[in-house]
Protein backbone atom coordinates (compact mmCIF):
# COMPACT_ATOMS: atom_id res chain seq x y z
CA UNK A 1 0.00 0.00 0.00
CA UNK A 2 2.27 3.01 0.15
CA UNK A 3 4.23 1.89 -2.63
CA UNK A 4 1.12 2.43 -4.30
CA UNK A 5 0.58 5.31 -2.61
CA UNK A 6 3.94 6.49 -3.48
CA UNK A 7 3.03 5.95 -6.97
CA UNK A 8 -0.38 8.15 -6.78
CA UNK A 9 1.49 10.70 -5.57
CA UNK A 10 2.97 11.02 -8.18
CA UNK A 11 0.12 11.05 -10.77
CA UNK A 12 -2.40 13.35 -8.27
CA UNK A 13 -2.58 16.32 -5.94
CA UNK A 14 -4.28 17.03 -2.71
CA UNK A 15 -7.69 15.83 -2.06
CA UNK A 16 -7.45 14.01 -5.74
CA UNK A 17 -4.59 11.65 -4.61
CA UNK A 18 -6.71 10.03 -1.42
CA UNK A 19 -9.29 9.84 -3.71
CA UNK A 20 -7.15 7.99 -6.56
CA UNK A 21 -5.47 5.49 -3.80
CA UNK A 22 -9.55 4.96 -3.05
CA UNK A 23 -10.75 4.49 -6.29
CA UNK A 24 -7.21 1.77 -7.30
CA UNK A 25 -7.59 -0.13 -4.28
CA UNK A 26 -11.74 -0.18 -5.16
CA UNK A 27 -11.06 -1.78 -7.83
CA UNK A 28 -8.42 -4.11 -7.05
CA UNK A 29 -10.82 -5.94 -4.46
CA UNK A 30 -13.76 -6.05 -7.26
CA UNK A 31 -10.82 -7.46 -10.35
CA UNK A 32 -8.61 -9.23 -7.69
CA UNK A 33 -9.37 -12.47 -9.91
CA UNK A 34 -8.26 -10.79 -12.90
CA UNK A 35 -4.60 -10.95 -11.29
CA UNK A 36 -2.26 -13.59 -12.74
CA UNK A 37 -0.36 -14.84 -8.92
CA UNK A 38 2.34 -15.66 -10.96
CA UNK A 39 2.92 -12.56 -11.75
CA UNK A 40 4.50 -9.71 -9.77
CA UNK A 41 1.67 -7.09 -7.69
CA UNK A 42 3.27 -4.08 -8.39
CA UNK A 43 2.87 -3.45 -12.17
CA UNK A 44 -0.64 -4.64 -12.14
CA UNK A 45 -1.54 -2.32 -9.49
CA UNK A 46 0.06 0.74 -11.36
CA UNK A 47 -1.50 -0.35 -14.41
CA UNK A 48 -4.74 -0.49 -12.30
CA UNK A 49 -3.81 3.18 -11.00
CA UNK A 50 -3.52 4.53 -14.95
CA UNK A 51 -6.48 2.98 -16.08
CA UNK A 52 -8.23 4.66 -12.79
CA UNK A 53 -6.25 8.07 -13.83
CA UNK A 54 -7.70 8.16 -17.09
CA UNK A 55 -11.31 7.09 -16.58
CA UNK A 56 -11.33 9.63 -13.48
CA UNK A 57 -10.10 12.15 -16.43
CA UNK A 58 -12.74 11.17 -19.09
CA UNK A 59 -15.07 11.37 -16.35
CA UNK A 60 -14.05 15.06 -15.23
CA UNK A 61 -13.70 15.97 -18.81
CA UNK A 62 -17.36 14.67 -19.88
CA UNK A 63 -19.10 16.39 -16.58
CA UNK A 64 -23.03 17.46 -17.82
CA UNK A 65 -23.73 20.13 -19.25
CA UNK A 66 -26.92 22.20 -18.85
CA UNK A 67 -28.73 22.68 -22.04
CA UNK A 68 -32.24 23.10 -23.28
CA UNK A 69 -34.35 20.12 -22.58
CA UNK A 70 -35.68 18.87 -26.10
CA UNK A 71 -39.21 19.36 -27.32
CA UNK A 72 -39.67 15.94 -28.48
CA UNK A 73 -38.09 12.65 -26.78
CA UNK A 74 -35.18 11.73 -27.91
CA UNK A 75 -33.13 8.45 -27.49
CA UNK A 76 -30.14 9.03 -25.66
CA UNK A 77 -28.12 6.69 -26.88
CA UNK A 78 -28.89 7.53 -30.23
CA UNK A 79 -27.63 11.14 -29.51
CA UNK A 80 -24.73 9.71 -27.29
CA UNK A 81 -23.73 7.92 -30.70
CA UNK A 82 -24.36 10.51 -32.97
CA UNK A 83 -21.94 12.92 -30.78
CA UNK A 84 -19.17 10.20 -30.74
CA UNK A 85 -19.50 9.68 -34.44
CA UNK A 86 -19.65 13.35 -35.28
CA UNK A 87 -16.04 13.98 -32.65
CA UNK A 88 -14.60 10.92 -34.40
CA UNK A 89 -15.48 12.81 -38.14
CA UNK A 90 -13.98 15.80 -36.59
CA UNK A 91 -10.76 14.70 -35.64
CA UNK A 92 -10.08 12.39 -38.40
CA UNK A 93 -10.41 15.28 -40.85
CA UNK A 94 -7.77 16.79 -39.54
CA UNK A 95 -5.54 13.85 -39.92
CA UNK A 96 -3.89 13.64 -43.69
CA UNK A 97 -5.23 11.40 -46.09
CA UNK A 98 -2.63 8.37 -45.89
CA UNK A 99 -2.90 8.56 -42.05
CA UNK A 100 -6.41 8.56 -41.97
CA UNK A 101 -6.83 5.53 -44.49
CA UNK A 102 -3.43 3.80 -41.99
CA UNK A 103 -5.47 3.99 -39.10
CA UNK A 104 -8.70 3.57 -39.86
CA UNK A 105 -7.44 0.22 -41.88
CA UNK A 106 -5.56 -0.60 -38.50
CA UNK A 107 -7.83 0.83 -35.55
CA UNK A 108 -10.80 0.52 -37.32
CA UNK A 109 -11.10 -2.38 -39.70
CA UNK A 110 -8.09 -4.62 -37.15
CA UNK A 111 -6.65 -4.85 -40.02
CA UNK A 112 -2.56 -6.12 -39.37
CA UNK A 113 0.14 -4.51 -40.88
CA UNK A 114 1.11 -6.51 -43.29
CA UNK A 115 -2.74 -6.48 -44.73
CA UNK A 116 -2.52 -2.87 -44.79
CA UNK A 117 0.78 -2.49 -47.04
CA UNK A 118 -0.36 -5.38 -49.48
CA UNK A 119 -3.58 -3.19 -49.33
CA UNK A 120 -1.75 -0.04 -50.14
CA UNK A 121 1.28 -0.96 -52.03
CA UNK A 122 3.57 0.15 -49.63
CA UNK A 123 6.47 -1.41 -47.74
CA UNK A 124 5.07 -2.34 -44.05
CA UNK A 125 7.43 0.33 -42.44
CA UNK A 126 6.09 2.90 -44.20
CA UNK A 127 2.69 1.63 -43.26
CA UNK A 128 4.11 2.22 -39.31
CA UNK A 129 5.62 5.35 -40.09
CA UNK A 130 2.01 6.77 -41.16
CA UNK A 131 0.36 5.15 -38.41
CA UNK A 132 2.57 6.10 -35.55
CA UNK A 133 2.52 9.67 -36.93
CA UNK A 134 -1.44 9.42 -37.02
CA UNK A 135 -1.60 8.29 -33.48
CA UNK A 136 0.99 11.22 -32.57
CA UNK A 137 -1.52 13.87 -33.97
CA UNK A 138 -4.21 12.38 -32.35
CA UNK A 139 -2.56 12.35 -28.84
CA UNK A 140 -1.65 16.25 -29.42
CA UNK A 141 -4.00 17.49 -31.53
CA UNK A 142 -7.15 19.82 -29.32
CA UNK A 143 -9.96 21.31 -30.95
CA UNK A 144 -9.37 23.72 -33.75
CA UNK A 145 -6.15 22.34 -34.52
CA UNK A 146 -4.89 21.81 -37.64
CA UNK A 147 -2.90 19.17 -40.04
CA UNK A 148 0.63 19.79 -39.90
CA UNK B 1 15.34 11.25 -25.39
CA UNK B 2 13.02 9.45 -22.95
CA UNK B 3 10.22 11.17 -24.51
CA UNK B 4 11.14 9.20 -27.78
CA UNK B 5 11.83 6.14 -26.04
CA UNK B 6 8.47 5.66 -24.01
CA UNK B 7 6.54 6.97 -27.37
CA UNK B 8 8.07 4.25 -29.33
CA UNK B 9 7.48 1.32 -26.80
CA UNK B 10 3.72 2.43 -26.90
CA UNK B 11 3.48 2.33 -30.30
CA UNK B 12 5.16 -0.64 -30.49
CA UNK B 13 2.84 -1.96 -27.79
CA UNK B 14 -0.33 -0.61 -29.80
CA UNK B 15 0.74 -2.25 -32.97
CA UNK B 16 1.26 -5.63 -31.44
CA UNK B 17 -2.70 -4.76 -30.07
CA UNK B 18 -1.00 -4.67 -26.42
CA UNK B 19 -1.88 -2.39 -23.31
CA UNK B 20 0.95 0.10 -23.45
CA UNK B 21 -0.16 0.69 -19.61
CA UNK B 22 1.18 -3.23 -18.61
CA UNK B 23 4.72 -2.24 -19.63
CA UNK B 24 6.28 -1.16 -16.29
CA UNK B 25 9.10 0.65 -17.80
CA UNK B 26 6.13 2.68 -18.86
CA UNK B 27 4.15 2.66 -15.98
CA UNK B 28 7.11 4.49 -14.56
CA UNK B 29 7.65 7.16 -17.27
CA UNK B 30 3.85 7.95 -17.13
CA UNK B 31 4.37 8.56 -13.72
CA UNK B 32 6.84 11.11 -14.09
CA UNK B 33 5.13 12.44 -17.08
CA UNK B 34 1.30 13.27 -16.01
CA UNK B 35 1.45 15.45 -19.07
CA UNK B 36 2.34 12.54 -21.11
CA UNK B 37 -0.49 10.46 -19.35
CA UNK B 38 -2.62 12.76 -20.23
CA UNK B 39 -1.76 13.11 -23.67
CA UNK B 40 -2.21 8.96 -23.82
CA UNK B 41 -5.41 9.19 -22.03
CA UNK B 42 -6.27 11.21 -25.54
CA UNK B 43 -4.63 9.12 -27.97
CA UNK B 44 -6.39 6.08 -25.83
CA UNK B 45 -10.16 7.64 -26.13
CA UNK B 46 -10.21 8.74 -29.72
CA UNK B 47 -8.64 4.94 -30.43
CA UNK B 48 -11.28 3.50 -28.78
CA UNK B 49 -13.89 6.14 -30.69
CA UNK B 50 -12.70 4.90 -33.78
CA UNK B 51 -12.73 1.32 -33.35
CA UNK B 52 -16.14 1.17 -32.09
CA UNK B 53 -18.07 4.12 -33.73
CA UNK B 54 -19.69 4.11 -37.03
CA UNK B 55 -18.57 6.87 -39.41
CA UNK B 56 -20.59 8.93 -41.30
CA UNK B 57 -17.18 10.08 -43.26
CA UNK B 58 -17.77 7.17 -45.33
CA UNK B 59 -15.87 9.50 -48.34
CA UNK B 60 -13.05 9.01 -46.45
CA UNK B 61 -12.74 4.89 -45.69
CA UNK B 62 -10.43 2.73 -47.20
CA UNK B 63 -10.72 2.06 -50.99
CA UNK B 64 -12.06 -2.27 -50.12
CA UNK B 65 -14.64 -0.97 -47.25
CA UNK B 66 -16.10 1.59 -50.07
CA UNK B 67 -16.55 -1.66 -52.44
CA UNK B 68 -17.87 -3.84 -49.63
CA UNK B 69 -19.86 -0.93 -48.63
CA UNK B 70 -21.03 -0.18 -52.00
CA UNK B 71 -21.72 -3.94 -52.39
CA UNK B 72 -23.76 -4.20 -49.48
CA UNK B 73 -25.71 -1.02 -50.35
CA UNK B 74 -26.65 -2.79 -53.36
CA UNK B 75 -27.99 -5.48 -51.46
CA UNK B 76 -29.87 -3.20 -49.24
CA UNK B 77 -31.41 -1.07 -51.80
CA UNK B 78 -32.91 -4.45 -52.96
CA UNK B 79 -33.50 -5.51 -49.80
CA UNK B 80 -35.56 -2.30 -48.58
CA UNK B 81 -37.62 -2.69 -52.42
CA UNK B 82 -38.39 -6.23 -51.27
CA UNK B 83 -39.14 -5.57 -47.85
CA UNK B 84 -40.96 -2.79 -48.52
CA UNK B 85 -44.72 -4.02 -47.26
CA UNK B 86 -47.22 -1.94 -48.94
CA UNK B 87 -50.82 -4.16 -47.81
CA UNK B 88 -53.85 -2.95 -49.78
CA UNK B 89 -57.12 -4.54 -48.30
CA UNK B 90 -60.23 -4.09 -50.56
CA UNK B 91 -63.86 -4.01 -49.49
CA UNK B 92 -63.03 -5.98 -46.12
CA UNK B 93 -65.34 -8.50 -44.35
CA UNK B 94 -66.56 -5.97 -42.05
CA UNK B 95 -68.24 -2.96 -43.79
CA UNK B 96 -66.03 0.30 -43.60
CA UNK B 97 -67.22 3.90 -43.58
CA UNK B 98 -67.56 5.69 -46.81
CA UNK B 99 -68.32 2.20 -48.44
CA UNK B 100 -71.53 0.90 -49.18
CA UNK B 101 -72.20 -2.64 -48.58
CA UNK B 102 -74.05 -4.17 -52.11
CA UNK B 103 -76.16 -6.59 -51.45
CA UNK B 104 -75.31 -9.92 -53.50
CA UNK B 105 -76.12 -10.01 -56.79
CA UNK B 106 -75.40 -6.55 -57.41
CA UNK B 107 -71.68 -7.18 -57.45
CA UNK B 108 -69.43 -4.24 -59.81
CA UNK B 109 -66.58 -2.28 -59.75
CA UNK B 110 -65.67 -0.28 -56.80
CA UNK B 111 -63.18 2.00 -56.50
CA UNK B 112 -60.29 0.64 -54.82
CA UNK B 113 -59.05 2.61 -51.97
CA UNK B 114 -56.61 1.71 -49.20
CA UNK B 115 -57.97 1.05 -45.87
CA UNK B 116 -54.32 0.15 -44.13
CA UNK B 117 -50.79 -0.07 -45.11
CA UNK B 118 -47.49 -0.45 -43.10
CA UNK B 119 -44.36 0.51 -44.97
CA UNK B 120 -41.07 -0.04 -44.10
CA UNK B 121 -37.61 0.42 -45.28
CA UNK B 122 -34.66 -1.05 -43.52
CA UNK B 123 -31.32 -0.44 -44.88
CA UNK B 124 -28.23 -1.61 -42.63
CA UNK B 125 -25.01 -2.24 -44.39
CA UNK B 126 -22.55 -2.58 -41.50
CA UNK B 127 -21.89 1.23 -41.62
CA UNK B 128 -25.50 3.00 -42.32
CA UNK B 129 -28.57 2.02 -40.59
CA UNK B 130 -31.53 3.40 -41.79
CA UNK B 131 -35.17 2.76 -40.80
CA UNK B 132 -38.50 3.88 -41.50
CA UNK B 133 -41.97 2.76 -40.95
CA UNK B 134 -45.04 4.28 -41.67
CA UNK B 135 -48.69 3.13 -41.12
CA UNK B 136 -51.87 4.69 -42.03
CA UNK B 137 -52.77 5.89 -38.27
CA UNK B 138 -49.74 5.93 -36.82
CA UNK B 139 -46.74 8.32 -36.81
CA UNK B 140 -43.64 8.46 -39.50
CA UNK B 141 -40.67 7.03 -37.56
CA UNK B 142 -37.27 7.63 -39.06
CA UNK B 143 -34.39 6.43 -37.66
CA UNK B 144 -31.04 7.20 -39.77
CA UNK B 145 -27.52 7.13 -37.73
CA UNK B 146 -25.36 7.18 -40.93
CA UNK B 147 -25.58 11.57 -42.19
CA UNK B 148 -24.39 10.68 -45.78
CA UNK B 149 -26.95 10.97 -48.31
CA UNK B 150 -28.22 8.17 -50.56
CA UNK B 151 -29.99 8.66 -53.59
CA UNK B 152 -32.92 6.45 -53.41
CA UNK B 153 -35.48 6.03 -56.14
CA UNK B 154 -38.51 4.05 -55.67
CA UNK B 155 -41.50 3.80 -58.16
CA UNK B 156 -44.24 2.69 -57.17
CA UNK B 157 -46.52 2.08 -59.87
CA UNK B 158 -50.11 1.51 -58.83
CA UNK B 159 -52.37 -0.67 -61.39
CA UNK B 160 -56.10 0.06 -61.62
CA UNK B 161 -58.14 -2.79 -60.22
CA UNK B 162 -61.53 -4.11 -60.27
CA UNK B 163 -62.99 -5.76 -57.41
CA UNK B 164 -65.92 -7.92 -57.82
CA UNK B 165 -67.90 -9.33 -54.58
CA UNK B 166 -68.46 -12.41 -54.81
CA UNK B 167 -71.88 -13.41 -53.37
CA UNK B 168 -70.62 -15.99 -51.37
CA UNK B 169 -68.09 -14.65 -49.30
CA UNK B 170 -68.85 -10.97 -49.61
CA UNK B 171 -65.28 -10.12 -50.54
Amino acid sequence: MPELRAYVARLARGHEREDLVQEVASRALRSAQSHDASRPLGPWLKRTALRAWIDTRERGARSPRLIEPPEVAIDSNELRAIDVNEEVDHWLARLCGIEREVIERFHRHDQSLREISVALEMPEGTVKSHLHRARRKLAALRNGEECW
Amino acid sequence: MDRERAWARVQLALDERRDPLDDAWIQEWFAAEPLELAAYAQLELRLDALSAGVSAAAEHAPHHHSTTTAHRRLVAVCATLVTTLLIVLFAPTAPVAGISVRPPGQAEAIAPRILTYRLTATLTDGVRNFRASRSLTGPLHISDSYSESITTTADVGVRQMRHTLNQETNR
